[in-house]
């Protein structure tokens, strides 16, 4: 078909769009940007404390549905920062404890067993940072990249997103949903495959069981999708709590209900957390950013500081997603 | 900025907000981002009226994208960046699988587009509503391959590019589209059309 056989439509769109009233929509822009930092800011204050709590208490956090919609206004776009451990609204807690790189760290953090290693001094080198990290483009369908700090190297793992992903524990493969299937992408090479139909997840992401066999997604009720077989099996959704949780080593064959207490937490970091991911094996990444630099911070599962770095240039307008192994 | 005990929202986050040049730098930024709204608003306006089919929708829309572009502007360096971000901010949230696009509601029986005869000076806003509510009938991403392609005059690898889908789809939607379209609104097939 060519341009000039539509030559009528395309003067019918240009009548038709002529007919809209214009508007002044500063205010009403500049208001509503206000509301989406607002809640950007809380939910990532409530989403760092969260992180923590789910990694104090061993479990793996899922995520509840984001609900913000403002009534006037379009659905939020874009949950981005806020959805990897984005969590029922709580006040937000505050980051205190500086670091302080002249002296051991001790962690404040209530914990059991005290590091017999305190006086480890924390490697300011990213190439030491064991996993990958995983970032993610702001946006309604982010783009997906991964840092392997050994080499610096950033590379796009999956482009155009059509939903939020789901990272696999060990960063090899990443879950989404597309045209009411749930797909499992392989970082490495690419291939994708469509596992389960019938899952149409709305703003929850997939959730990974820390063996990293079976996704954990939201269909009108919570539902777990076995990677290997594509079955599904739906949760009970008669709980009043909203929290899920992948029991620590990942055997219990459903996620169990709990309420997660909300600990009192500082972290041994430095600057203005914008990220905070957890792996099932109780190690923490905080992400931080000053003035001049954004960095980050690997907490280990003994509470104290195994790392600190700079987070090479060009990474700093996307969004922490995951720290895998 | 003070090394932070609260998480802080992370746009400017380079300039101090205390900073006398931290002020003046957010003040021209600002100054930017507010030129460009007065400009641009009315263009972004025509697309989402197309896309939505009703003034409040369409403004809400527009809201929302021009609010998502005030969020990035500090990364959005030049004005033709800003106007395809909100852009496509506008078309995700319109054809996105999970949110229920918001559109005008078309009454069936109100789809007549022979209504108003032949001389009838007011044809031509009969045959805008009729183009109107055959818009509203298609589907979220249909109609946003439709203005895509013949009112923004996007190629279909620039609507695939950004609507996030493929080639192939944007084609197929297309012609499903204006099958639907030839069908609803007779008058816009054309002799070139039937060949």
């Amino acid at each position: 078909m060519t341009s000039e056989q539509h030559g009528d439509l395309r003067e019918s769109l240009h009548e038709l769009a002529g007919t809209v009233e214009p508007a002044d929509l500063y205010d009403r822009a500049i208001r509503r940007s206000r509301r989406i930092a607002r809640r950007e800011a809380t939910v990532g204050g409530t989403a760092a404390v969260l992180a923590l709590a789910a990694l104090t208490s061993g479990l793996w956090w899922l995520p509840a549905r984001v609900t913000d919609a403002p009534s006037g206004a379009l659905p939020a776009l874009s949950p981005g920062p806020a959805q990897p451990t984005s969590g029922p609204a709580k006040e937000s807690h505050a980051y205190a404890s500086p670091y302080h790189p002249t002296r051991s760290v001790a962690s404040p953090r209530p914990s059991p067993s005290r590091s017999r290693d305190a006086r480890r001094i924390p490697s300011s080198a990213l190439a030491d940072l064991p996993g990958h990290v995983f970032y993610e483009r702001p946006g309604d369908n982010p783009d997906v990249l991964r840092l392997s700090p050994g080499d610096r190297t950033v590379e796009t793992v999956l482009s155009d997103a059509p939903s939020p992903v789901g990272v696999s524990p060990d960063g090899d493969k990443i879950a989404y949903t597309d045209d009411g299937a749930l797909v499992v992408r392989d970082t490495e090479d690419g291939r994708a495959e469509r596992v389960a139909d019938g899952v149409t997840t709305t703003d929850q992401p997939p959730v990974w069981s820390p063996t990293g066999d079976r996704v954990l997604v939201d269909l009108d009720t919570p539902a777990v999708v076995d990677v290997g077989s594509g079955a599904i099996t739906r949760l009970p959704d008669d709980l009043e709590t909203k929290s899920l949780h992948w029991s620590a080593n990942g055997s219990t064959p459903e996620p169990t209900m709990t309420r997660t207490p909300a600990p009192q937490a500082t972290l041994p970091v430095r600057g203005t957390v914008i990220g905070e991911v957890a792996t099932p094996d109780g190690e923490l990444l905080i992400r931080t950013v000053t003035a001049d630099r954004t960095r980050l911070w690997l907490i280990g599962a003994d509470n104290t500081l195994v790392l600190a770095a700079d987070e090479p240039p060009g990474l700093r307008d996307l969004n922490l997603l995951a720290y895998t192994r | 900025m003070s090394d932070g005990t609260v998480v802080e929202p992370r746009r400017y986050a380079h300039v101090s907000p205390h900073s006398p040049i931290g002020h003046l730098r957010m003040d021209a930024r600002e100054a930017d981002y507010a030129l460009f709204v007065r400009t641009r608003t009315h263009a972004l306006l025509r697309s989402a009226y197309l896309l939505t089919g009703d003034q409040h929708l369409a403004e809400d829309l527009v809201q929302e994208a021009l609010a998502r572009t005030h969020r990035a502007w500090a990364r959005l360096e030049r004005a033709e960046n800003a106007e395809a971000y909100a852009r496509k901010v506008m078309y995700h949230a319109q054809v996105s699988l999970w949110r229920r696009p918001k559109v005008a509601e078309v009454l069936p029986g109100e789809l007549d587009p022979s209504a108003g005869g032949f001389d009838d000076p007011t044809e031509a806003a009969v045959q805008r509503l009729a183009l109107q509510r055959a818009l509203l009938t298609l589907s979220a991403k249909q109609r946003a391959v439709i203005v895509l392609r013949y009112f923004e005059d996007h190629t279909e690898a620039e609507a695939a590019q950004l609507l996030g889908v493929s080639i192939s789809t944007v084609k197929t939607q297309t012609g499903r589209a204006l099958d639907k379209l030839r069908t609803l609104v007779p008058e816009h097939r054309s002799p070139a059309d039937d060949l």
